[in-house]
């Protein structure tokens, strides 16, 4: 029998110990200040943003010397989330922190972030320079708790081509339902003999902020007011009127089904299988890249409406953490981040809309597209995640209850019932 | 003996070749898309092999400035070895006290370690994260190594394992003069090496695979692992370059492959003996 030998067992302890060793011992910073900044999105390998963070950061070092930046890139929303939640309750939370309107209401209302209103006070910050409604995303009443980054409306993206060979007029920003449904017969083309349309008017995508809006167009929303309802509200008839609309495009064939856009792998909009969907502003970074579809054939418009004009904003900011241990460099950079400069070369990325107007105004002077984004933003509110604590969980029973209607058939009164009884007592735990 | 019928041997090869062959599309897939040009969109199946093999995409992963994937690739070896021999050397003498040794407690303790396996790690994953602040080893190898080191239910597997080999050996041992730790070190170690493969290949899967601590302790891209290396390039390329995110894909699972493949025997063999097949 053969017996593992002193060293095999010494090679084992060795390769522990060594594992362990490598590395260890905590970063050790220079002299000065250095303040911990975390941000979700991760890594770009687009060398434009690695420019432009490359950029920033030998501005900012050329302006504060003795205040250093470790910057975290934290990858996934929903992680990003979950980490500086962690990060919170075990006191290892960063001192600046980009704050995202999605989930801010999960930083705010626990206490985590610092109220920015009287430093900004003190320092003459001019407020007014921001988007109103944008900056309201991060305050309650006169606390405010993160300086805009960038942002962006929900729109309707168009394909210009498919609509002029539609023979077609493009959309207006006053158009309304009707005429996005006349749009949306129109642009699908189903040959005789195949199997499913070559060609559909609309991309559907069970994604609530592409959805959420025409629930609020229709008069009618997910939850009360005050946030702690969704019975009476999710399934009212306003919004089951408005699941019926959206989920109609998909069962009358005017969009793709969910598992064929799966299929697809790519984006129907920029292979051109869709003439219409409704994103954001970052989408135009992928456009740009693309090789099936040229930013000159996309059209933007603002989302058709019916008994109301709304949309939905995005916003990201950047937020100092209630206990920072430099408080004053934290609101320096978050100042910074904030500023026209940064804002400017932000811009120029074309990821978001600057949350400085002045910045924003200056870029639509010279991009065509820019116009239709900001035309939207008087109609913008805030989403749920702004106001709501437990929004995520509402979120992940709104995108099963769409499901249940788009593959499995379900009737929006009956799955929209069912989401209330779901929501009501998780808002309420 | 029963005489199997050549057309029932045929049918079940051909069970068991459609089988192998369904589970083995969605790896063929991902391989196939990695070498397809770089920027490309989805191809179709009926255009799934490449006109011309890019392997130049795994080249491209392997250099990004953005995501070092050879860096998160030693940070993820140095963790999964270390861990699969932490829990080597931790866990199978602890099975070994619980299978051999009497003293008093002995099957309440182990009850309780059973137990212990029923806690969702969202449930510890707070505590064991303060934990390693309080000793400050956020950011480091430690925070990666250390809460991993031990294990309840390689305790469990191997326990089970050495209540199979026969008393009398151990009672040869002793009246040889072993002590316990030489009994278990001179016999029951070298029998049982199926079993210890079975354990080294869960613990550097689990390890290999696992995001979200390593995501928690670390905060530095030179820290990072590959799970989170390659979380970081989806985010980097977005949904707009598939095949680089499959080569990307296709070298993170590289690895454990290996050593599934390498280990393979002993692992379906400890299987079949720690009685964990059900």
């Amino acid at each position: 029998m053969r017996t593992p030998s002193r060293s095999t067992l010494a090679a084992l302890a060795c390769t522990l110990l060594v594992g362990l060793a490598v590395g260890c011992g905590n970063a050790r910073h220079a002299a000065g200040v250095t303040i911990h900044v975390s941000d979700w999105g991760g890594a770009s390998a687009d060398p434009n943003m690695a420019r432009f963070q490359r950029t920033i950061m030998d501005h900012w070092r050329h302006l504060h010397p003795d205040i250093h930046i470790r910057w975290e890139h934290i990858p996934g929303s929903t992680e990003y989330v979950s980490k500086m939640l962690t990060a919170f309750v075990a006191g290892t939370e960063p001192d600046v922190m980009s704050l995202d309107a999605s989930s801010a209401a999960v930083f705010i209302d626990n206490g985590c972030l610092k109220d920015l209103a009287p430093l900004a006070r003190r320092d003459h910050v001019d407020l007014g320079a921001y988007w109103p409604n944008v900056l309201a995303m991060e305050a309650r009443g006169r606390r405010l708790y993160a300086l805009p980054g960038d942002f962006t409306p929900m729109v309707m993206f168009y394909n210009k081509k498919l609509f002029q060979r539609a023979h077609l007029p493009y959309p207006q920003d006053d158009w309304t339902w009707a005429d996005f449904l006349n749009d949306c017969r129109a642009l699908t083309v189903w040959p005789r003999g195949a199997l499913h349309p070559t060609q559909y008017g609309f991309l559907a995508q069970n994604w609530m902020p592409a959805w959420i809006p025409f629930i609020w167009q229709n008069g009618g929303d997910v939850l009360s007011p005050n946030g702690k309802r969704a019975e009476g509200y999710i399934d009212s008839p306003a919004t089951i009127a408005a699941v019926t609309f959206y989920a109609g495009l998909v069962q009358q064939h005017l969009a793709p089904s969910l598992s064929q856009t799966q299929a697809q792998g790519a984006d129907p909009f920029e292979n051109g299988l869709c003439a219409m969907e409704i994103t954001g502003h970052w989408s135009l970074v992928g456009i740009k890249a693309s090789d099936t579809i040229n930013l000159s054939d996309v059209g933007v418009v603002a989302l058709p409406q019916n008994v109301r004009r709304v949309t939905v904003i995005y916003e990201s900011g950047f937020a100092v953490t209630a206990h920072t241990r430099h408080p004053e460099a934290a609101w320096l950079f978050a100042q910074y981040m904030s500023s026209p400069y940064v804002q400017i070369k932000k811009a120029a990325l074309g990821i978001g809309i600057s949350g400085n107007r002045a910045v924003a105004m200056a870029r639509a002077s010279s991009n065509p597209l820019e116009p239709a984004f900001l035309r939207a933003v008087p109609a913008g509110i805030a989403p749920w995640g702004a106001r709501v604590e437990d929004y995520a969980q509402v979120e992940d029973i709104g995108t099963e209850m769409m499901q249940d209607v788009l593959i499995g058939g379900m009737s929006p009164a009956v799955a929209l019932r069912q989401a209330a009884a779901r929501i009501d007592p998780e808002l309420n735990s | 003996m029963r005489r199997v019928s050549p057309a029932s041997a045929i049918g079940s090869y051909v069970l068991m070749v459609v089988a192998a062959a369904a589970a083995m599309t969605p790896f063929v897939w991902m391989v196939l898309v990695s070498l397809h040009p770089s920027h490309g969109a989805l191809p179709d199946p009926a255009h799934l092999l490449p006109k011309h093999l890019q392997f130049a995409n795994y080249s491209q992963v392997l250099h990004m400035d953005a995501t070092p994937f050879l860096r998160f690739l030693m940070n993820t070896l140095i963790v999964a070895v270390s861990v699969v021999c932490g829990q080597l050397l931790i866990c199978a003498p602890a099975a070994f006290a619980f299978a051999r040794l009497s003293f008093r407690g002995r099957d309440w303790l182990f009850y309780l370690f059973v137990a212990s396996m029923m806690i969702p790690g969202q449930v510890t994953m707070i505590p064991a994260f303060l934990v390693v602040r309080s000793f400050g080893w956020l950011n480091t190898y430690w925070a990666l190594i250390v809460p991993a080191i031990s294990s309840a239910f390689g305790i469990f597997l191997l326990r089970q394992f050495f209540l199979t080999l026969p008393r009398e050996l151990d009672e040869a041992a002793c009246l040889d003069g072993c002590s316990p730790w030489a009994t278990f070190w001179r016999i029951a170690a070298p029998l049982s090496s199926p079993a210890l493969a079975t354990l080294s290949v869960f613990a550097f899967i689990a390890t290999w695979t696992d995001f979200f601590w390593p995501l928690l302790v670390t905060s530095t891209t030179g820290m990072r692992t590959l799970e989170v290396g390659l979380s970081l390039f989806k985010d980097a390329f977005g949904s707009t370059n598939w095949p680089l995110q499959m080569a990307a894909a296709v070298l993170v699972l590289l690895p454990v492959l290996l050593v599934f493949l390498a280990a393979q025997r002993f692992f379906v063999r400890g299987i079949a003996l720690t009685g964990l097949k059900g």
